[in-house]
């Protein structure tokens, strides 16, 4: 597979030039030069996808995240309520189902903290606060929470911020043996995931997944103007105090909407169902106190 | 590998009850039409509203017949306006065992969080080296357990059916 990306770059990078040439000779001319340019950007596009491709399988990611959530769990506890977590792993299952990867399982427990927030683990591995599960008001815009972190999960975020990180330098067959033989090479790489998720993803990151999330609510029927009422929750929570983690983790609620607008202008979308469920959201989710 | 992850998850959560009659309803909209035979052109007996809890006793092809638990009407109905509810299928209010003994392992004697957290902050007594080896292996067990989570097809999407979700 990375033979045939790479053969296609190769490809396309020499058929550019041939294109340049006659971009210059028709300097001006808009047809030859708007070709030679989409060629050179498509195989930009293609080599920027190759060189990304610095193989983890997903069993490799699996291993990872079982040790990143393993880290999230020792930091929190889980919360114990076993209904609920059995409704968050069915709406996480049909979120996925539908979503960009769904080819590998997503699994979600609930954390014993009443700080909002939630984590998405390499692997397929989310953790949603209690304190979150008490700041949504139906099922809509708790799909909402969790469309988010599973698209973390399907766009690789922290395994993408991993690949492109010094741990990586040690060459590929060295890093798949860290996953064969675990030592220090796969503790760092935890660790590294650890502290991303911890500390915060990349801004754009976010802005993705915030559109993504949008596009997964569309897909399943949720009415999906509830990731917008989700971030005015973030914010009015913020703004209490109640959300400090997750303040110093991501943009501003207030940001993030204003790039959500913008993204959702290019999405195709159906018109919105107006589906929330607030009535099963009360029944399999009940308002929990903290339990510590 | 999936059958498995299901019984572990079924283990896990052992209030989990069977899918059985009782557990359908109408899922039409605009509720259904009861018709004395499997067919279009049979005559309309009744009308059942939209959630109507319903048993189902006999199926025919496309048409199923139902009867309402409510008021007692039955009839035939198509197949495709019944729905069987996701609860069915959900575990028992009550705590499992796995929970009971996880969160007492997590919770005593000491949180765990207070003594092994990744570095970030440092160890706390004499002890807390074995403290921090065993809340790793408690979050270890944790991480499996997470692994068990997986749910059943169908009640995914008795799920998606019961919200009126895209299917």
């Amino acid at each position: 597979m990375m033979r045939i990306i790479l053969t296609m770059v190769a490809m396309l990078m020499i058929t550019p030039v041939h294109a340049f040439d006659i971009g210059i000779g028709g300097f001006g001319v808009g047809g030859n030069s708007d070709k030679a340019s989409k060629r050179f950007n498509q195989a930009k596009q293609l080599f920027k996808v190759a060189s990304a491709l610095i193989p983890i399988s997903n069993e490799e990611e699996r291993i990872l995240g079982k040790k990143v959530a393993a880290r999230v769990i020792a930091r929190y506890g889980i919360e114990n309520s076993p209904e609920m977590t059995y409704y968050l792993n069915l709406m996480a299952t049909a979120i996925a189902q539908r979503a960009d990867r769904p080819d590998i399982p997503y699994y979600v427990a609930i954390l014993d903290t009443d700080d909002v927030n939630a984590y998405a683990c390499p692997g397929g591995f989310i953790f949603l606060t209690r304190g979150v599960l008490n700041t949504v008001r139906d099922e809509a815009e708790l799909a909402a929470v969790l469309a988010h972190e599973i698209s973390h999960i399907t766009e690789r975020h922290i395994v993408n911020a991993l690949r492109n990180s010094k741990l990586m330098k040690v060459g590929t067959e060295v890093a798949a043996d860290a996953f064969k033989t675990p030592g220090p090479l796969l503790e760092q790489m935890t660790s590294f995931a650890t502290d991303a998720l911890f500390n915060g993803l990349n801004k754009s990151d976010e802005y993705e997944s915030d559109a993504k999330a949008v596009e997964y609510l569309n897909r399943l029927g949720y009415d999906y103007p509830a990731m917008f009422d989700v971030l005015e929750l973030l914010d009015a929570r913020r703004k209490q105090g109640a959300a400090e983690v997750l303040s110093k983790t991501h943009p501003s609620p207030q940001t993030r909407i204003q790039e959500l607008k913008s993204e959702v202008k290019s999405l195709s979308l159906d018109e919105p169902t107006g589906i929330r469920l607030p009535n099963r959201f009360a029944t399999h989710a009940p308002k929990q106190k903290n339990a510590s | 590998m999936r059958l498995i992850i299901s019984l572990l998850f079924a283990v896990s959560f052992s209030g989990i009850a069977a899918a059985a009659d009782g557990s359908y309803y109408i899922g039409s909209h605009s509720g259904v039409d009861l018709r004395l035979a499997p067919r279009n052109s049979a005559t309309v007996s009744g009308h059942l509203e939209r959630k109507t809890a319903v048993e189902v006793i006999d199926r025919r092809r496309s048409w199923t017949k139902v009867q309402s638990l409510g008021s007692g009407i039955r009839g035939w109905v198509p197949a495709g306006a019944v729905r069987k509810s996701y609860s069915s299928a959900k575990p028992s209010r009550s705590s499992s065992s796995f929970f009971s003994s996880f969160t007492s392992m997590f919770r005593s004697p000491e949180p765990p969080r207070k003594t092994a957290v990744l570095g970030v902050r440092g160890l706390e007594d004499t002890g807390a080296a074995s403290a921090e080896k065993a809340a790793t292996e408690q979050a270890n067990k944790a991480v499996e357990w997470m692994e068990t989570l997986d749910v059943p097809d169908e009640a995914v999407a008795a799920f998606i059916n019961e919200g009126d979700l895209n299917p």
